[in-house]
């Protein structure tokens, strides 16, 4: 008897809350208990969210959280000492640059490519720099923004030498490794299905499990981009018998990923590679700039440096900002050749100005 | 309740236990249901903000991905739902297997840690240090990446019964290599139907043979062999109808060597073992533990007046030490067992897709994190309270029953 007296108070609490939280926030019904009133009240302040913009937080916390990879050599890797070097990580050195004026305001988040959306989505992370192929669905399904790319990839093979593989034709059959979460493992699928070849996949977590079911012969070759192909070729360099095959299965272009619904945002770091861009395009290098500073006479370049127009202002960062990114950590090309063309041997390929005969293609600064 | 209370009216709420309990329920009550409602709304509100509202639709559509391996047909054109399916199927046939096998290596080895050799004994003292102190993650990499993946290439497999086909084929009866094993095995044919109606009867009729034995063993008080006797018959009958029927219901499925891999017959991932393996090893460490509780628990008093009544050390075993322990062994072998159903999402470290692996892949390429969370909770919570269950029901049934 006193255990159903209970229970129909519970019910009935149940069906008053249900009721008083059904209405969109109405004001806390008193009629609950006076007791669970102050409860109601206390609870909402930790969960409610602020309403500010990702570059206010960022200034008021002092330093950017980046989404990195931490093993992915050439473009983002955790050396042995902590610190972290790469394309994407001097790609992010610039924006701290741009927001800070020193490029070490960063924290950087190493994700695996499952982890890394979600993390940007929840707002761990202010911005993703991790390989992250753009498209559609990114763009509209994960709540996301992604920003023009700033590397034109696409998606290859990587075989044993001495097996007679020269296209993927001749892969019938063949166990193919894939990293999962990533669009490499539904290029895979999708090519493999409208060739109608069969085929074994196996899918990994991470690079390094992958590498080593690779070297292992566990599988006969790994589908990755092909910059992740020369990066993994020059790593093995001493092996000697592995070769990236020559057909590319999708065009994988990379770009920076926002959270959606916050423009502001997301402009700081377009216009942050566009002045990578325009460096790159215009000749002006760390080592020169200063002295295009004082020379130029095009009006263009004299917005981007901060002595025209006042660009940076209306963005909410300050008006050299495009200057120091360019003298702190150099403009596309310098980066590109500090960590993927010098040491990785990778070409540029499509990867350069337009006026270059590349893609990149800074919208004009005016 | 028909005691009535003097002077109800009279007593303050707060000194009346019985309304002080409720109340004390009720605000409670009310304290979940505030704090849950809020979470609730607080997940709903900043994912409409990013324009992600929760919705079960993308189970429905294609997957795009495909994996290793998988007990029912699965591919890229397949729906997310499907392959979540595929992921639970793969998570239960190998849990199912993982409890059988280690439930009898773990009774072998508690029977070795009790054993008065003394080196049989010290053995498997140091089988059980060892591997319980070591986190299944740990064990299940060791195993795959230093066993698994350093076996022989498909190249230099270790190969059985090698014969060479007129087609330029070779067909392999029994090979192990780093992508796994291979062997051949038998299918059902197109004519394994008659032979399933065959077996049934024989069933039917090995069952019925089991239920005359117990009567005439309780009526005559003689000794009857209950479970021998039907077993034989049911195998014979089989055997027989097998050889009558006119068409052979099963077929040899011989695997043969590609250029990549090997095709046909059984085929077991170098993944899918390593996993099986890890959890038989680590699991049966601990349940070896639970059985020499449970046998050690038993008084040795009830030994010896066992022996004293001329028992013989088997039927002691079986008629006294068995049914005491299993009141002891149940409720923590049950855990065990809950235990290696959740362990196989470890899996998702060696590349075996199970649920959770699968769940993953389908989250990140769907973006749907807080539905999927959601699902397979639902499915990891249901899979639990279900093995949780058939073991309780089990418990009770074997519970001493005190008058």
């Amino acid at each position: 008897m006193k255990k159903r007296v209970t229970l129909a108070f519970v019910l009935i609490s149940v069906l008053v809350l249900c009721l008083s939280c059904g209405g969109k926030q109405e004001s806390p019904e008193p009629t609950t208990t006076s007791v669970a009133a102050p409860a109601v009240a206390a609870a909402p302040a930790p969960v409610v969210k602020e309403k500010t913009s990702t570059l206010q937080q960022v200034k008021d916390r002092g330093y950017i959280v980046v989404g990195v990879n931490a093993s992915n050599p050439g473009f983002a890797y955790l050396q042995e000492d902590g610190s972290y070097t790469g394309f994407e990580i001097d790609l992010a050195k610039a924006l701290s640059v741009a927001v800070f004026g020193t490029p070490d305001k960063l924290e950087f988040r190493p994700l695996t490519s499952k982890e890394r959306f979600i993390a940007l989505q929840s707002g761990e992370i202010d911005v993703l720099i991790r390989t992250a192929t753009i498209n559609s669905s990114r763009d509209t399904e994960l709540g996301l923004d992604f920003t023009t790319p700033y590397f034109y990839d696409g998606q290859t093979f990587v075989v044993r030498d001495n097996i007679g593989i020269n296209t993927m034709e001749d892969l019938e059959g063949a166990s193919i490794a894939v990293l999962t979460g990533s669009t490499t493992e539904t290029n895979l699928a999708a090519i493999m299905a409208s060739k109608q070849i069969e085929y074994r996949p196996l899918t990994f977590e991470n690079l390094d499990e992958m590498k080593s079911a690779f070297i292992n012969d566990r599988v006969d070759a790994v589908s990755v981009d092909k910059s992740s192909a020369v990066v993994f070729l020059a790593q093995f360099e001493d092996a000697g018998d592995f070769k990236g095959l020559e057909e590319t299965i999708s065009k994988e272009p990379l770009g920076i990923a926002v959270r959606h619904g916050d423009s502001a945002w997301k402009d700081i770091c377009q216009w942050t590679l566009f002045a990578l861009f325009y460096g790159d395009e215009h000749a002006i290098t760390s080592a020169n700039v200063d002295e295009v500073l004082s020379t130029t006479t095009s009006p263009e370049t004299k917005n981007v440096l901060g002595k025209g127009k006042e660009i940076g202002a209306m963005m909410g960062l300050s008006n050299d900002w495009a200057y120091q990114i360019i003298k702190q950590v150099g403009n596309y090309g310098e980066i590109f050749d500090r960590n993927l063309g010098i040491p990785m041997k990778v070409t540029r390929g499509y990867n350069k100005p337009w006026n270059q005969g590349g893609l990149f293609y800074a919208n004009p600064f005016n | 309740m028909s005691l009535t209370r003097p002077n109800k009216t009279n007593i303050p709420l707060w000194q009346d236990t019985h309304k002080r309990q409720i109340l004390a329920q009720f605000i409670f009550a009310v304290l979940v249901i505030v704090i849950v409602s809020l979470l609730y709304g607080n997940i709903i509100d900043s994912l409409s903000e990013i324009g992600m509202i929760p919705s079960f639709r993308f189970l429905r559509m294609d997957s795009n991905i495909d994996i290793s391996e998988s007990i029912i047909s699965v591919d890229n054109t397949s729906s997310n739902l499907r392959l979540i399916v595929s992921g639970f199927l793969n998570t239960i046939s190998i849990s199912f297997l993982a409890i059988i096998f280690s439930t009898i290596l773990g009774l072998i080895i508690a029977l070795c840690r009790l054993s008065t050799n003394y080196l049989i004994n010290k053995l498997a003292v140091i089988y059980i240090e060892i591997i319980r102190n070591i986190p299944l993650l740990l064990l299940l990499l060791i195993w795959y990446r230093a066993f698994f993946l350093k076996l022989p290439g498909i190249k230099e497999a270790i190969i059985f019964g090698k014969t060479l086909q007129e087609g330029g084929q070779t067909q392999l009866s029994f090979s192990l290599s780093n992508r796994g094993i291979s062997m051949a095995w038998l299918r059902p044919s197109d004519h394994f139907t008659p032979f399933l109606v065959c077996m049934a009867i024989a069933f039917v009729v090995a069952i019925a043979l089991g239920i005359f034995l117990k009567h005439r063993e309780n009526h005559t008080g003689k000794e009857q062999r209950i479970i021998l006797f039907p077993f034989l018959l049911f195998i014979g009958l089989s055997l027989i109808s097998y050889a009558l029927l006119p068409n052979a219901a099963l077929q040899k499925d011989i695997p043969v060597l590609g250029k990549f891999n090997i095709s046909g017959g059984l085929h077991i991932t170098a993944e899918w073992f390593s996993l099986f393996s890890g959890l038989i090893l680590y699991t049966s460490a601990f349940i070896a533990e639970i059985f020499r509780a449970g046998i050690q628990g038993i008084p040795k008093g009830q030994i010896e007046a066992a022996r004293s009544l001329g028992l013989s050390h088997m039927k002691t075993i079986r008629l006294v030490i068995i049914p005491q322990a299993k009141v002891v062994i149940i409720p923590p072998l049950t855990s065990q067992y809950l235990g290696v159903a959740k362990n196989t999402s470890l899996g998702v470290a060696i590349g075996f897709p199970d649920l959770f692996a699968i769940t993953g892949t389908i989250i990140n390429q769907s973006g749907r994190a807080l539905e999927m969370i959601i699902l397979v909770m639902a499915i990891y919570l249901t899979l639990s309270l279900l093995t949780s269950l058939i073991m309780n029901l089990y418990n009770s049934r074997i519970q001493i029953k005190e008058r």
